[in-house]
């Protein structure tokens, strides 16, 4: 059997034991993502270097040298700059921006010894459920439906080069971002984990941003243990960036197996929305029952707010997105639009012709919710809103220690299926956005499969800086799940 | 549906610095007007939403004022699209 099918702490632990080389374990990957170029998982590759950079982890191996993370291949989602390795956010204005500098996160999985394989696809600037904009085409989810194998489905998003990557074997675990959601759903619809930490846990410096007070880099892996692995390592205050947090950080791998006896998981009944498919609902009793059986106490608790987080996030993310995007201006770093009259021509150009149809619809509404005359009535009320939900999660954590949720309201939909209109498809993201907003950790664990048998994931939500109580229940609803990992056609 | 008319969409395509041309302007307008009539929900929450204070639990950290060499000129113009004596180079804003 290919080493590309273990999980990232089986990798490291074989290593470990001698069992292979890194440069047996990334010529496998190599191998797959060259079978798999048709999921277009990656927007950049870097075969040649990975396989330099896997001698040099063998030798660090051989002298007894070997670091957390020590040759364990890894994707890592274009959103994070890379010194010398070209960075695009997915979009076409990026299409040859090489960073001179690293970002915090992946300055630190490289610090720990992790090969980067190659940069992973994603909606255009973070935008989206799908991984559809992207300026390099889409990513196709490696599940099919049964009955209709020729459909092919969304992998989410907007980290979906991440969690297709990850399912299809093509790297031990991946980086992803969420702003509203874009680890939690595409780990959902590829049958992965995907942990989004609390705000201010990972650095964000050097994450091209989207919304700067929703954004958080998270792992995306085969397994709970894999996650407490990899932000283990990306946790910690950095103090180029501002908003990130001085807390301990824990060794988060300590935390599976523990008992969840006693622990009180709450179920908020808000999110029982009109037209929840049945599975999706089942699935959620069944999670549930399965912590009430490990010795956790289930309790309904009210998040009364709840349907107002999607339209505050509405106004909060293109308001910052529209702010954050002023930086391409086809002046310093983006591509230009040649044959302009001057240089206000210059800008204008350069961003309609570099931005696409997504994000130039988030700036102009971002635009138009903080100019003169509306910044009261839309921005500030979102905000207001912000801290009202949040306020009620707090007032939730007083009375239990974790919620409980399904991560997205369906299963992976078709890329044909896909929602046009923007409203639609911004309800995709309504279990995962009030996290966001509240600032709060919580995780994706696949847990089910629909009745077409493609993935359905399950969420759990902690109160700020308890990413541990989070892989302490995962591991529970990992291990009661049994979830059947993504096979190859007749594998 | 008309939140936004076309000429406030002309006007916000100015401020964001995005071309739109004069054909997209309308159907541009209606697609901004759609989600502005999405989270006008929150119109519902009026009086209840306006006492509560924005959240500020952390201030702005400060720290040493210490030079670090990052980034050299060459290194940062290496990505511009057009440089010239070491600087980004833009057309003619003067007449």
């Amino acid at each position: 059997m290919s080493l590309a099918f273990q999980s990232l702490s089986e990798a490291r632990d074989g290593l470990q034991r001698r069992d292979f080389s890194v440069r047996e374990l990334v010529g496998a990957f190599l191998e797959r993502m060259a079978s798999y170029v048709s999921l277009n998982a990656f927007i950049t590759s870097r075969p040649e270097e990975a396989l330099r950079e896997a001698e040099q982890a063998d030798a660090h191996r051989l002298q007894g040298n070997a670091r957390a993370l020590e040759g364990l291949p890894l994707g890592i989602k274009d959103v994070f700059c890379t010194k010398g390795i070209r960075t695009t956010a997915g979009s076409k204005i990026l299409e040859k921006f090489v960073p001179p500098y690293e970002s915090t996160v992946s300055r630190k999985l490289l610090e720990a010894g992790a090969i980067f394989l190659g940069k992973t696809n994603m909606d255009e600037f973070a935008m989206g459920s799908s991984t559809s904009t992207s300026a390099f085409g889409g990513t196709i989810n490696p599940w099919k439906r049964q009955g209709s194998e020729a459909t092919p489905l969304s992998p989410g998003g907007s980290s979906g080069g991440s969690s297709a990557a990850v399912a299809a074997h093509l790297c031990l675990g991946a980086i992803g971002s969420d702003t509203g959601g874009s680890v939690r759903q595409p780990a959902a619809f590829c049958g992965i984990v995907g942990l989004k930490p609390t705000y201010g846990r990972c650095s964000r410096f050097g994450m091209i941003p989207l919304a700067s007070s929703l954004d958080q880099a998270g792992p995306m892996t085969k397994t709970v243990r894999d996650a407490a692995l990899l932000l283990s390592v990306m946790s910690g205050h950095d103090p180029q960036d501002s908003t990130s947090v001085e807390a301990a950080v824990p060794d988060f791998e300590q935390e599976i197996g523990a008992s969840v006896r006693g622990l009180r998981i709450g179920v908020p009944k808000e999110y029982a929305v009109e037209g929840m498919p049945e599975e999706v609902r089942q699935l959620w009793q069944q999670g549930a029952q399965w912590l009430r059986e490990a010795g956790a106490e289930i309790r309904e608790v009210s998040l009364p707010s709840t349907s107002y987080a999607l339209p505050a996030y509405y106004i909060i993310n293109p308001a910052e997105a529209s702010s954050n995007l002023a930086r391409f201006d086809g002046v310093r770093f983006t591509r230009r639009t040649e044959e302009v009259h001057n240089l206000w021509d210059l800008y204008e150009r350069s961003r309609a012709e570099g931005l696409g149809p997504e994000v130039r619809r988030r700036i102009f509404v971002g635009t138009y919710v903080l100019s003169a005359g509306y910044y009261e009535a839309y921005y500030l009320k979102a905000r207001r809103v912000q801290a009202l939900i949040r306020q009620e999660f707090l007032d939730a954590f007083s009375a239990v220690d974790l919620l409980l949720t399904p991560t997205a309201p369906t299963g992976p939909f078709a890329v044909e299926e896909a929602p046009e209109d923007p409203v639609t498809m911004y309800l995709n993201d309504v279990f995962t956005i009030t996290v966001n907003l509240a600032g709060l950790p919580a995780l994706s664990v696949p847990a089910g499969l629909t009745t077409e048998k493609t993935p359905l994931g399950l969420q759990l939500i902690a109160p700020p800086f308890q990413e541990g109580s989070l892989l302490r229940a995962a591991t529970v609803l990992e291990t009661c799940a049994d979830f059947p990992s993504w096979k190859e056609d007749g594998a | 549906m008309d939140i936004v008319t076309k000429e406030e969409m002309r006007k916000v395509a100015m401020l964001a610095r995005v071309r739109v041309e004069e054909e997209e302007l309308e159907p541009m307008a209606q697609e901004l007007s759609q989600v502005l009539a999405f989270v006008r929900k929150l119109d519902a929450l009026q009086g209840i939403v306006d006492t509560i204070p924005l959240q500020s639990e952390q201030q702005t950290p400060l720290r040493p004022d210490e030079v670090h060499l990052e980034n050299t000129v060459e290194e940062l113009l290496a990505n511009a699209p057009k440089t010239a004596f070491g600087m980004f180079a833009v057309p003619k804003v003067m007449e």
